[in-house]
């Protein structure tokens, strides 16, 4: 038996029991690729970007379900926060907070005293929290503020999203920190009304995964060498590759998902592999059949 | 490693801080108004500002101080004033006025006496300004560090110091957390900025001994001669602040030294309660009576100033020493009279 579609660290793994296995392809896990790495090590410049009065922003669009949140978490992980009981207060280089979902000030800095403490005054004023959210933020030594989910802004009505947009604005000038966002393409909509924030804010998109690119098949590789199969399921030959993208119409969060699936679904039957023909018989429909097949359910 | 279980802002306390006036920078230093933070972690049920908590802090409060910034629990408990059991005062009373220990008379949340003293040159040390627990010692009336007087209230407006107040009524005021402790609650003048006043004494020798048993106390090792002069002293400041002795000891001590003497505050029971000019004065008194022991405690009780009883009244644990004089005090009248002439002719004789 060979083990060469494995690395060192997933081929440990098989001493494992089955219901073991099956634990560990459960559970998320980071696959690196290209586009991914040059992202990090975009977000990498800018966390040691020297502190100036215009702090460089980043805006990551991808669609749905595509790693974008994997990936911010993945440089939150290289970075991680630390107690800090002999100094005065904790360290937490990376502020992650998801955008209220209304494009309130408040709420804002709701969200960002939330992470940070189990209670807080939640009905001071904007200003009053705003200078708190500063304080604390300067003192536990804040490098990089992470926003995701900001297409909510456009919950809120034109003049919402432009105060908003200037909560945004003023707080990264506060806190002199560079902010990484993160949405869909709708996102991109939102920042683009201010012509002064779209001016800050780099654009990086995180594209769909497209049949016949190189970086798709080593993605496959990389993959199949973090499930502890015993045997190699050659994910990134041309028909089971095809088969993989139009089942999942190329979001790296949907391939992931059928991938655990199904390998879940290998050790079970005692195949050990993943075939095209397990892949058929997978009880599993592509994201964009979900509205027909619903519309179909439902008979309309 | 991350527990998130400390406050993001976790100072710990400086040499010597006083446990109110480290809270209140903890709350601060999170950007958080005093009472808002304290009732968001302790709990609306948990008071804290209506009572004395460096003298009488519940176990509550220290534990959750030692969890949530990461103090050893024994470090945490060295902000009361109980660290001065056994060195000030025998045990904890739960009410009442603590032996040497400034009351600080609390009406609901305000002060009604100038209990917490500070010196401005040690406020302005350091890289902000903060209260220690050696400022609630009656026995403190100058800072033996730089030879100033104490203050204990501010130069301006006269009121005590209440520091968790400093933000109170400033609403939503964004700058209210900002403000160094040092800041007078009521007219925002900064007590550091108080005129340094140079401690003046009668004699050096009174000034020299008063320091030795202040950084006594302070460092926990005191002789145990000074514990006793300590015991002393404290008899006789609670003599001079007695309505019935208090009258006859200060004539005659004016009329020895030839001035004026500060009266204590009669309306209040304690020395303690007294502020500190009256104190300071006080205290050099006692320190007279005990000097050039026993002449001088033996020239006022030969004047009538101070009775055998009175010098007894109350006093547990006496040294011995103590009793051995003021037990040739026990005569009467009559020949305590005769005493007296016989003391004065052979003065008389003596100077001729």
């Amino acid at each position: 038996m060979t083990l060469e579609h494995l690395t060192s660290k997933t081929r440990e793994l098989l001493n494992l029991s089955n219901e073991e296995r099956m634990q560990v392809i459960r559970s998320s896990r980071w696959v690196g690729y290209p586009r991914a790495k040059q992202l990090l090590a975009k977000m990498d410049e800018l966390y040691h970007y020297p502190v100036s009065d215009r702090m460089p922003n980043l805006l990551i669009i991808g669609d749905t379900n595509n790693g974008k949140t994997m990936l911010v978490k993945r440089f939150c992980s290289m970075h991680p926060p630390e107690d800090n009981p002999e100094g005065e207060n904790v360290i937490v280089p990376i502020l992650y907070i998801d955008c209220p979902p209304k494009p309130e000030e408040g709420r804002l800095y709701d969200e960002i005293l939330g992470k940070l403490y189990e209670k807080f005054k939640e009905r001071d004023s904007a200003g009053k929290k705003l200078s708190q959210v500063v304080k604390v933020c300067q003192r536990i030594g804040v490098k990089m503020l992470v926003l995701d989910e900001v297409q909510h802004i456009l919950a809120g009505s034109t003049h919402q999203q432009r105060s908003f947009l200037n909560v945004l604005k003023t707080l990264g000038n506060k806190l002199k920190v560079p902010i990484v966002a993160l949405g869909i393409r709708e996102a991109f909509n939102a920042i683009q009304t201010d012509p002064q924030l779209a001016n800050r804010f780099e654009l990086a998109p995180l594209p769909r995964w497209r049949l016949g690119d190189e970086d798709y098949e080593r993605l496959l590789a990389s993959f199949e060498a973090l499930l502890p199969l015993k045997k190699p399921s050659y994910l990134y030959e041309d028909d089971i590759a095809g088969k993989l993208h139009s089942m999942t119409d190329g979001y790296i969060g949907e391939l992931a998902k059928l991938l655990s699936k199904s390998a879940i679904e290998a050790i079970k039957n005692g195949d050990e592999q993943i075939t095209l023909k397990l892949l058929n018989s997978m009880d599993w429909v592509a994201p964009s059949d979900r509205r027909a097949q619903m519309d179909k359910i439902l008979g309309i | 490693m991350f527990t998130g279980k400390l406050w993001p802002v976790h100072p710990h306390p400086y040499q010597d801080e006083l446990l109110s006036s480290w809270l209140v920078r903890i709350a601060h230093a999170n950007g958080e108004k005093v009472q808002s933070f304290c009732h968001h972690e302790f709990g609306q049920k948990h008071q804290i500002w209506n009572r004395d908590i460096d003298r009488l802090a519940p176990d509550w409060l220290l534990t959750k101080l030692c969890e949530k910034t990461a103090t050893p629990i024994e470090r945490v408990r060295q902000t009361t004033l109980k660290r001065y059991e056994g060195i000030l005062f025998d045990h904890t009373a739960l009410s009442g006025v603590e032996k040497w220990i400034t009351p600080l008379r609390i009406y609901h949340r305000t002060r009604k006496s100038h209990g917490l003293q500070f010196c401005p040159e040690c406020l302005k040390e350091g890289n902000e300004p903060y209260f220690r627990t050696q400022w609630r010692i009656a026995f403190h009336t100058f800072c033996p560090k730089h030879n100033v007087m104490m203050h204990d209230r501010c130069p301006c407006c006269g009121e005590p110091v209440v520091f968790q107040r400093i933000e109170l009524g400033k609403g939503n005021e964004e700058t209210a957390c900002d403000k160094p402790l040092s800041t007078c609650f009521n007219c925002g003048f900064d007590l550091a900025d108080s005129k340094p006043e140079k401690a003046i004494f009668w004699n050096n020798d009174t000034s020299a001994r008063w320091g030795q048993l202040l950084s006594g106390i302070q460092e926990n090792k005191l002789t145990r001669y000074q514990s006793e002069q300590l015991a002393v002293l404290h008899q006789f400041v609670k003599l001079l602040c007695s309505k019935v002795v208090s009258e006859k000891l200060f004539d005659f001590m004016e009329s020895k030294f030839r001035m004026v003497l500060e009266r204590p505050n009669f309306g209040l029971r304690h020395f303690e309660a007294n502020d500190i000019i009256r104190r300071f004065g006080i205290i050099q008194c006692a320190w007279w009576l005990l000097s050039e022991w026993p002449n001088n405690l033996k020239g006022a009780w030969l004047d009538g100033a101070v009775r055998y009883n009175h010098l007894l009244k109350d006093f547990d644990g006496m040294p011995d020493w103590y009793l051995r004089e003021v037990g040739n005090m026990n005569i009467n009248y009559k020949r305590r009279e005769m005493l007296k002439t016989l003391l004065m002719n052979t003065n008389t004789s003596e100077k001729k």
